[in-house]
């Protein structure tokens, strides 16, 4: 921790969240990227609690899909937190990448889904909520490689009930027994979140896109069913429940999300269970077999970009234009010879849970 | 049933399965960030021991009223260890050290408060509204000592993970068991001196002899760790603000006869009961090592450290009713396993003289071949037997048959030879102790130990 600001050279704006602006970075000495995110301190309350929990869980949390924090830089009225450069969010990802309407393939969707799972799982195993898990904090770089980021909400778990606020998650990730006014919520907080997600890449539209606490309520029943007592044993006793809300039957999730094959949807129902406890944890949504080929097929998740890349370069070259084509024959002769390097850098083993 | 209980029972319900799912796993972490947290232990700060006891009274005292976790207190006072080990404060800002330690463990661990906090933090501690921007530049000094490192294993979270919520009287064991481990926060002997993980696991143990809810003469016979031990004693100089909590406030202290004031209650009383029976083996060790000078210490050395711990002769076992509880079987084991040494452990001849206090009957709780007839007020009141009346009653205890106690190993004679002044003598005194309590309580202390069975 002891980095100064002088030692990065500011560039530009990268994103602004709630409680933080991302500018990117560069070591002036290596000439390496970096991401700064400048936290304002208040005079009244000192450092906020969210970046108190920010540093101190994310340098407890060291895992190739987690975003790493480098350094903290304290100033009299600023805080600015140094982490590993990523290229865009995954929003960004699907507005720029997707097809014309933000739908991801098939077989990206799949590698982005495993490896949002190995992070949440790491987390859940160190006894990590999350808590703010949406595409706009999921980061993804230039290799195709998913991290975790903006730990802002996340916090330290105990195994007995705690007792959270449930002003957490943005609106439309939000769980429906948070929104029904849970607050001994626990790690399956996260799995909804991570449902909601899976749905949102193969479509492009976020699933429940509510505009308030009833409203994401009545747009989730719409689609997964009112629950009653009957589907859902206590649910009567949340505080936020009504006996007249209006009563949905549940739809199929195949006319919405049309490109989902049937054990993708197997994975998705099992992460939007209305109900918690039936909900799947991150370790077995992790070992579903959609996700064999990772699993025991030992296939890296990357592989699919670097074919993707190697396919774009083919397809500029046989455009052959000049300067251009030479450009692109270079960069794809070092992506051919990074290839080899990664998949050494990634032995089978650390990919098989 | 109140709606919230159904709601309760359902989400407690979806937190057993994460236990089972993430149980072992967290522990796994909990374990390596204890031990990553063990190589910058921080060490006594000695000059500051008397302030620190009375800011840990007052954070405690805080975290109490605002209703805050124990582990909100835990991570503070280790925050404060932690900071003060590692620069040196100048002993008026201790204080205001100590507080904002509070306020950071406040900010990792509880949810966002209305009011202004760092202001009511401020005021408490006992310092102006103009101090502020000293208070916002400690924590900033706090946060960049530490590393911004606040990941700490607290005891409530071993607590947590070593309780098996399916055993009955979970919630009185928790209850006791936090108590102890919050006291041990205020000594820096136990506290900076034994990884959280063992103070969790002693405080369980001690808790489980507590609920037993046994009579002095048991107590005696138990033999507590080094840890454990430490634990007891810290009960009997329990600070005000934990006195407040558990035993004096009337919002926060357990309701007189609720089942947790009861296991508070065990405690204190078992503290005190250890407490007394150790001050008399000191003075009788004393006076044994004077009149030994004789005989030869070493030769029982080696014979009786190799004697099996003794279980736990409660009553109970010879009405032959089920013998070991699983409860009691974890305790009779802590000696042992808590830290390999015997808390009591000052010389071979406290272990002999112990060992003597477990197999002699004392009048109160002579056994008969029929039934077992517990403290029978007359005999204990009034006579003093003389050697010669003991040794026939103990010829008579080895002859029962049920009666395991670690001297039936050894024989009598040999146990008797030269050991009878001493052990005469303690007899006395020990005689003199009970008298008030096996004399006029006997029935109702049936009874309870009766009642604890059931519960
Ligand atoms: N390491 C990084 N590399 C590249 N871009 C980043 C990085 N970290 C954050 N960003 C961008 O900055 C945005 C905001 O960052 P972040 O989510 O950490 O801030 P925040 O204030 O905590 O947001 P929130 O409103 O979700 O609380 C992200 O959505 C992302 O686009
Ligand atoms: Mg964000």
């Amino acid at each position: 921790m002891s980095a100064s600001s002088s030692q990065f050279q500011q560039l530009e704006k990268l994103g602004e969240g709630t409680y933080a602006t991302v500018y990117k970075g560069r070591n002036r000495q290596l000439g390496t990227l970096v991401a700064l995110k400048e936290i304002n301190l208040d005079s009244e309350e000192g450092t906020p609690s969210t970046a108190i929990r920010e540093i101190s869980l994310m340098k407890e949390l060291k895992h190739e899909n987690i975003v790493t924090l480098y350094d903290v830089i304290h100033t009299e009225n600023k805080l600015t937190l140094v982490f590993e450069y990523m290229d865009k969010d995954l929003k960004n990802y699907m507005d720029t990448r997707g097809h014309k309407n933000g739908a991801l393939n098939p077989p990206i969707v799949k590698s982005f889904m495993y490896q949002l799972l190995r992070g949440i799982t790491f987390c859940h195993d160190n006894r990590v909520l999350h808590r703010d898990l949406k595409p706009q904090n999921l980061l993804i770089n230039s290799k195709g490689e998913l991290k975790l980021g903006d730990f802002g909400l996340a916090r330290a778990f105990g195994i007995p009930v705690n007792t959270f606020s449930n002003e957490v998650v943005t609106l439309w990730y939000r769980a429906p027994d948070v929104l029904l006014g849970s607050r001994n919520y626990s790690t399956s907080i996260d799995m909804w979140s991570a449902g909601c997600i899976l749905a949102e890449m193969f479509t492009g539209k976020p699933l429940f896109p509510g505009s308030s606490n009833e409203d994401q309520l009545m747009k989730i029943f719409r689609i997964m069913g009112t629950p009653n007592e009957r589907t859902w044993p206590g649910v009567s006793n949340y505080p936020n429940y009504r006996s007249n809300f209006n009563v949905f039957i549940p739809q199929d999730l195949r006319v919405l999300i049309t490109n989902i094959d049937s054990v993708a949807l197997n994975l998705l129902q099992g992460l939007l269970q209305m109900r918690p406890e039936m909900r799947l944890s991150a370790r077995q949504a992790l070992n579903h077999p959609w996700l064999d080929e990772y699993n025991r097929g030992g296939k890296s998740p990357l592989l699919v970009f670097q074919q993707m890349a190697q396919q774009q370069a083919q397809d500029a070259q046989q455009l052959g234009q000049g300067q251009q084509q030479h450009q692109q024959q270079q960069q794809q002769q070092q992506q051919q010879q990074q290839q080899p390097q990664q998949h050494q850098a990634q032995p089978q083993p650390s990919y098989g849970y | 049933m109140p709606p919230n209980s159904v709601l309760d029972f359902f989400e407690n319900q979806s937190h057993q399965v994460s236990i089972q799912e993430y149980g072992p796993t967290i522990h796994n972490h909990l374990l390596e960030l204890e031990l990553s947290n063990e190589s910058s232990l921080p060490s006594p700060v000695q000059e500051f021991s008397g302030l620190r006891m009375c800011c840990v009274n007052s954070l405690f005292d805080v975290v109490n009223r605002v209703g805050w976790r124990s582990s909100t207190f835990s991570l503070a006072v280790h925050l404060l260890d932690s900071y003060s080990s590692k620069t040196s404060i100048d002993r008026p800002h201790y204080r205001m050290v100590a507080f904002c330690c509070l306020w950071i463990a406040s900010k990792y661990n509880e949810n966002k408060p209305k009011g202004k906090l760092a202001d009511a933090l401020l005021k408490r501690a006992g310092y102006s509204p103009d101090e502020k921007p000293l208070f916002l530049s400690t924590e900033s000094k706090i946060l960049n000592t530490l590393g911004w490192n606040l990941s700490y294993p607290t005891m409530d979270s071993f607590l947590d993970l070593f309780l098996n919520t399916a055993e009955p009287n979970n919630v009185e064991r928790r209850y006791g068991a936090l108590f102890l481990c919050e006291l041990s926060h205020f000594c820096p002997e136990i506290y900076l001196q034994f990884a959280g993980s063992s103070i969790a696991t002693s405080a369980i143990l001690v808790t489980n002899v507590a609920m037993l809810n046994l009579r002095h003469k048991h107590i005696c016979q138990h033999r507590f760790g080094e840890l454990d031990t430490l634990l007891l004693k810290s009960v009997i100089s329990m600070p005000s603000a934990v006195r407040y909590k558990y035993l004096e406030n009337q919002s926060t202290a357990p309701q007189l006869y609720s089942s947790t004031a009861t296991v508070i209650r065990n405690l204190v009383d078992l503290a005190a009961s250890f407490v007394k029976e150790q001050r008399q083996l000191d003075l009788h060790n004393h006076g044994l090592k004077l009149l030994q000078t004789s005989s030869s210490p070493s030769q029982d050395l080696r014979v009786y450290t190799t004697l099996p711990i003794s279980p736990i002769a409660s009553p109970t076992r010879h009405l032959g009713s089920p013998a070991t509880t699983p409860t009691r079987s974890l305790a009779s084991s802590s000696a042992t396993s808590s830290s390999g040494r015997h808390g009591r452990s000052h010389s071979a001849a406290s272990m002999l003289s112990r060992s003597l206090d477990a197999s002699i009957p004392t009048p109160g709780s002579t056994p008969t071949a029929t039934t077992f007839v517990y403290a029978k007020p007359s005999n204990s009141s009034t006579s003093l037997p003389d050697s010669s009346g003991a040794n026939d009653k103990i010829s008579q205890h080895f002859a029962t048959p049920q009666i395991f106690t670690p001297v039936q190993l050894a024989p009598p004679g040999f146990l008797f030879s030269y050991r009878l002044p001493s052990y005469s003598g303690h007899l006395l005194c020990h005689y003199s102790q009970q008298q008030p309590m096996t004399a006029s309580t006997s029935d109702e202390d049936m009874g309870k130990t009766l009642k604890k069975r059931r519960l």
